[in-house]
């Protein structure tokens, strides 16, 4: 397939500046983190002594660390499936004739685009426990009295960040879904149809088959997306109440640059890195057959 | 009949999850503050009220906080830096965006079109770079901007946002350019041009729709990007709208309206975006047009 292109020298005036950018800003810093995580960096001393791994050590024994790290997990492992499922929903829906659908197209896309740090706000005003909507609604429908303290409360914290995560998320992995969608062959549901299979039937024997590589990207996309959530939260709950909502992302923010220790940062953000690489790896698996399908 | 319901129902319930927060952001930035903090929720027993875009864009202070001591509701300069925000953040997004069209597509156009020792390597490495995680970097970017003397710069968040939008848009082209018939491009080849003006003269103008996609799509990350606009432009010279937002959130001296009004003026950039441009370039990716 490639032979109908002559081999050429290595294009370096094409893609000298894409790479000047990524090599001084992703593999370099990253080495540079590296490096950075052997030394104790504290940003209010003047000395740097190199400390080899025990600011790993230090970040590794910390109940914040694990706290932060089951917590992103547990977030990511929730939300991405969810997210997907509800997202599958919505795709079917927009590919369903009915009036109005182009006033629904033209809107379902908002979440995606609103700043992180905007969404969380605006799930802010909606969970707020003195003049939250949410309360403001529940006390007029008399379901409740008091208001109800959503971010205090740790657990309903927690749902609170997962709702609004997967709000922002639906729209992306709905487009992909979509047209994932419209390459199923329409003759399949006929013949399903004729065969007797009910919706549900379908749904399982047709659709799923047919868009199971998209489903597959989407969901390692979206727990990558859900490992490394942070403007969200800040936002939303600031990591709170304790660290009930505080994410991986937002614990090495707060590492950084709030402690000022720099050299504690470092090593969490390469911990963090090796634990998406274990992702990366299964992503480089399935996308290269997706593109191929695609093309 | 049911299944017509159901859809029904179902497209409201979509409708009113994607746009009810939007809605309740504008609702609740016209509601003067005293009615809003209520307590049983009486929302509508004022008039609404413009006076708080008002106080963003001239400092003109709502009526309602000179006249009653009791009433008076609490207000903060901080809104004040939202017209400055949405200068720095357009005018940051406007130059990634100009750079991933130009760069982007130049190094698509290689993937796409030449055949060279390394090509996939280097490719997944642009490609890969992405997928590490934001927050791993935050240290050794501060020091590397820091180094470089650029912090609170609007340039260190050009370059920055840049790194972080140029991988999508090399892979979205690249694919794309792949999609164009190679015919047309072997016909000016023909007719004597060189790899750099067939490049300018054919596949660019082929491409418009899809660099306008991809370029919409850079400027609302830019637009959007929080992390490291916090980290490297702190101060009020660079803040973003995103920075400003955040700060704002925790804020507890800025009336509840008036943050609303200035996360509406944030929103309006991106609701225009969305709406009238994006989609029609989504659904031109999507489905190339055909209508099914």
């Amino acid at each position: 397939m490639a032979s109908k292109y002559e081999l050429v020298r290595y294009p370096i005036h094409w893609l000298f500046p894409v790479l000047i950018l990524v090599i001084i800003f992703t593999i370099y810093p990253f080495g540079y983190a590296i490096y950075t995580s052997l030394f104790r960096i504290l940003v209010v001393l003047p000395t740097r002594p190199f400390v080899g791994l025990k600011n790993y050590a230090k970040v590794i024994a910390s109940p914040y660390f694990w706290e932060a790290l089951t917590n992103t997990l547990i977030f990511a492992v929730i939300t991405a499936p969810i997210t997907v499922v509800i997202s599958l929903g919505v795709a079917r829906l927009l590919l369903t004739r009915f009036t109005g659908r182009g006033v629904l197209r033209a809107v379902v896309l908002l979440p995606w685009a609103i700043p992180g740090a905007v969404a969380g706000v605006l799930w802010l005003w909606i969970f707020h426990g003195q003049y939250g909507v949410l309360n403001a609604l529940l006390y007029r429908l008399g379901i409740i009295r008091t208001y109800i303290q959503f971010l205090k409360d740790p657990r309903l914290a927690k749902v609170c960040v997962m709702v609004a995560h997967i709000w922002t998320q639906i729209p992306f992995v709905s487009v992909l879904l979509m047209a994932a969608l419209t390459t199923i062959n329409k003759e399949l549901y006929e013949a399903a149809e004729v065969d007797g299979a009910g919706a549900f039937r379908r749904l399982l024997s047709v659709t799923i088959p047919g868009i199971q590589g998209m489903m597959i990207v989407a969901l390692i996309y979206e727990l990558i997306i859900g490992i490394t959530a942070y403007d969200l939260v800040y936002s939303l709950t600031g990591g709170g109440p304790g660290g009930a909502t505080t994410l991986l992302s937002y614990y090495i923010w707060q590492e950084s640059f709030t402690q000022l220790n720099f050299g504690n940062g470092s090593a969490l953000g390469v911990l963090v890195a090796l634990l998406t690489l274990v992702l990366i790896t299964t992503i480089l698996r399935v996308i290269p057959n997706e593109i191929m399908v695609r093309d | 009949m049911a299944k017509r319901i159901f859809i029904y129902i179902a497209a409201l319930v979509v409708f009113l999850f994607a746009v009810g927060p939007l809605a309740l952001t504008l609702l609740g930035s016209v509601i003067p503050a005293a009615s809003l903090l209520s307590v049983p929720p009486v929302w509508f027993d004022r008039k609404p009220t413009l006076a708080y875009y008002d106080y963003i864009f001239t400092g003109k202070v709502p009526v309602a906080y000179e006249l009653r001591g009791a009433e008076r509701g609490m207000i903060t300069q901080e809104v004040r830096q939202v017209p400055r925000g949405l200068r720095n953040s357009s005018i940051i997004a406007v130059a990634v965006m100009a750079i991933n069209v130009v760069f982007g597509s130049m190094a698509a156009y290689s993937f796409a079109r030449m055949r060279f020792r390394g090509k996939s390597v280097t490719f997944s490495g642009i490609v890969m770079c992405r997928l590490l995680p934001a927050a791993a970097l935050a240290v050794p970017f501060y020091l590397i901007i820091q180094g470089l003397g650029l912090l609170d710069t609007r340039l260190a968040l050009i370059l920055v946002h840049s790194i972080l939008t140029l991988p999508f848009t090399v892979l979205i082209l690249t694919l794309f350019f792949r999609s164009i018939p190679l015919e047309i491009e072997e016909a000016a080849r023909i007719d004597g041009a060189d790899p750099w003006r067939t490049f300018w003269r054919i596949t660019l103008p082929l491409s418009a729709s899809s660099m306008v996609a991809t370029g919409l799509f850079a400027f609302m990350l830019s637009y959007s990007e929080f992390l490291y606009s916090n980290i490297l432009g702190g101060g009020e010279r660079t803040r973003t709208l995103p920075v400003i937002m955040a700060a704002l959130s925790t804020n507890t001296d800025v009336a509840w309206p008036m943050f609303m009004a200035a996360v509406f003026i944030t929103l309006i950039p991106t609701v225009v975006l969305v709406i009238v441009v994006w989609n029609f370039v989504v659904e031109g990716i999507i489905f190339g047009g055909s209508k099914y």
